[in-house]
């Protein structure tokens, strides 16, 4: 625990790095980091535009959740891929000095983050092109993606663990997603399937875990059920990740 | 105030690479390895872990003492464990066996370079290694005059770091490092930098630096470094102390023993 705590108060560190990755990323590129704005809104565009004509959907509701459906998962499976790769691609660093490892997973949290804020803008374009302003059940949305942030932070930092012993997590994990992707309601919405399949989907708790960031923005006000569950989620991942992580912390450096 | 008291520490390393089983099945069956087994080789020694993997042990049942005011050095062939401890002392690796007591902060400098991305400018990496060494804004700003003024670089400051020649990097590097203040300076090879004139300048300051701190750890190979900063020498051979002593007690070993081999 100790180290989350130091980690968490060398915020100059990751704060600084995170967001020097990111700018690293877009040094010498006219648009910077927008070329993330531009190129999820051109992914979220077309995904909605031929998706929303096979559905049969209208495009003032369907266009608008599709876009934050992708910023949203996008940003969720970034960070745990990114997640997996943290302690493995930091060696050099991790080698050199003592530092907290809750540093290195802060870092990925927060360039991914910055990462969400330029792509979400898309969303917002669209939401006031159909005219979804904001209303009041937006501040939902704060717990709502208070409660995404941190269902993906332990993610992160389980993978990143566990990936530096077992080289074959990074692997895993993003073929993981590429079938949960499919199996969790991001690009059709879950009362779109009715009947078994959508009962099989509810039990999925990405869906839960998405449902309550993106719903609010969406102007309704999510389930309880979908609270609940990305609550539970968040408590029940934390508290393996952080059992496993005193368990195996001083193993990490050797694992490397 | 500087102390470190290391009581029988080993470090182990488990091997992961490839299945342990047919490596361990190669060490049985192969008439080759199974001659070299036994034979004299750099490094700790291999051997069988309990779960059956095969286990480096780079340290083995290490104990001294720090005082101080100790510089220490640490001389042994390649793989004798040199880096190893210097990464215990460090506190980068929890020593598998046995305990370090420690006090005073430490500061390793093993790799100056650390946090170089070769896009940002010489002034952002100014702020990035402070960071790292975990100085506020205000502590920054008062080592980046300082290192500005050492280094001469001048207008490439605001330059990305790519553009400079090694040299130039280097005398960044140096510059940035020996402003820190420890209690315990940790070096793998003592760092020096530059062209003959800046040579002098560096030595001057790096002079500076080791005295500021109360006790200094540094593995080399170099033996003026040795005379010139150390006084006292660890030899260190397969991952075991085998003496520690004056320089030149410890090094007149250290010549003994290699010419038996």
């Amino acid at each position: 625990m100790h180290d989350v705590f130091d980690g968490v108060a060398m915020w100059r560190v990751w704060h600084l790095f995170g967001a020097n990755e990111v700018r690293n990323r877009y040094r010498r590129s006219t648009l910077g980091p927008f070329w993330v704005s531009i190129s999820m809104g051109v992914q979220a565009l077309v995904t909605a535009f031929v998706l929303g004509y096979l559905f049969n959907q209208p495009n003032e509701r369907y266009l608008p959740f599709v876009c934050l459906s992708l910023v949203l998962w996008n940003f969720l499976l970034n960070t745990v891929c990114e997640g997996a790769n943290t302690f493995i691609g930091a060696s050099d660093l991790i080698l050199q000095v003592k530092r907290p490892f809750t540093v290195y997973v802060l870092q990925t949290l927060w360039r991914n983050l910055i990462i969400l804020g330029h792509t979400v803008l898309i969303f917002f374009v669209v939401a006031f092109l159909y005219g979804l302003f904001p209303q009041p059940v937006y501040l939902l949305a704060v717990p709502g993606l208070a409660l995404l942030l941190l269902n993906v932070g332990w993610a992160a930092f389980l993978s990143a663990i566990l990936a530096t012993r077992f080289r074959d997590v990074p692997l895993i994990v993003q073929n993981a997603f590429t079938v949960l992707f499919w199996l969790t309601p991001v690009v059709y919405m879950p009362n779109q399937l009715g009947g078994t399949v959508e009962y099989w989907v509810r039990l999925n708790p990405l869906t839960h875990i998405l449902e309550v960031a993106r719903v609010p923005l969406l102007l309704s006000s999510p389930p309880l059920e979908s609270w609940l569950v990305a609550g539970a989620s968040a408590l029940v991942g934390w508290a393996v990740t952080l059992l496993a992580f005193a368990r195996f912390r001083s193993r990490i450096a050797y694992w490397l | 105030m500087a102390r470190i008291a290391a009581d029988r520490i080993s470090v182990d390393f488990p091997l992961y690479q490839g299945t342990s089983r047919s490596l361990r099945h190669a060490l049985l069956a192969n008439p080759i390895t199974t001659v070299m087994r036994g034979a004299r080789h750099v490094g700790g020694a291999i051997t069988q872990g309990q779960g059956g993997g095969v286990v480096v042990r780079a340290l083995d049942d290490i104990s001294f003492t720090i005082a101080d005011g100790d510089r220490v050095g640490l001389v042994g062939q390649n793989g004798a464990g040199k880096t190893t401890l210097l990464r215990v002392l460090a506190g980068i690796y929890e020593p598998t066996g046995g305990t370090v007591a420690m006090e005073g902060h430490i500061v390793p400098l093993f790799n100056l370079t650390e946090g170089m991305m070769p896009e940002v400018t010489g002034r952002e990496l100014i702020k990035i290694r402070g960071t790292l060494l975990g100085f506020s804004p205000d502590q920054i700003s008062g080592m980046a005059a300082d290192v500005i003024e050492f280094s001469e670089l001048g207008d490439y400051l605001d330059m990305p770091v790519r553009t400079y020649s090694t040299g130039m990097l280097v005398r960044l590097a140096f510059a940035i490092a020996t402003t820190v203040t420890a209690d315990i300076l940790l070096f793998d090879e003592l760092i020096g930098a530059g062209d003959a004139r800046f040579y002098e300048k560096a030595q001057r300051r790096l002079e500076r630096f080791v005295l500021r701190s109360s006790s200094m750890v540094v593995a080399t190979h170099t033996r003026e470094v040795l005379f010139k900063w150390c006084n006292r020498c660890f030899l260190m051979e397969h991952g075991k102390l085998v003496t520690s002593g004056t320089v030149a007690d410890t090094l007149r070993i250290y010549d003994e023993r290699r010419a038996k081999l």
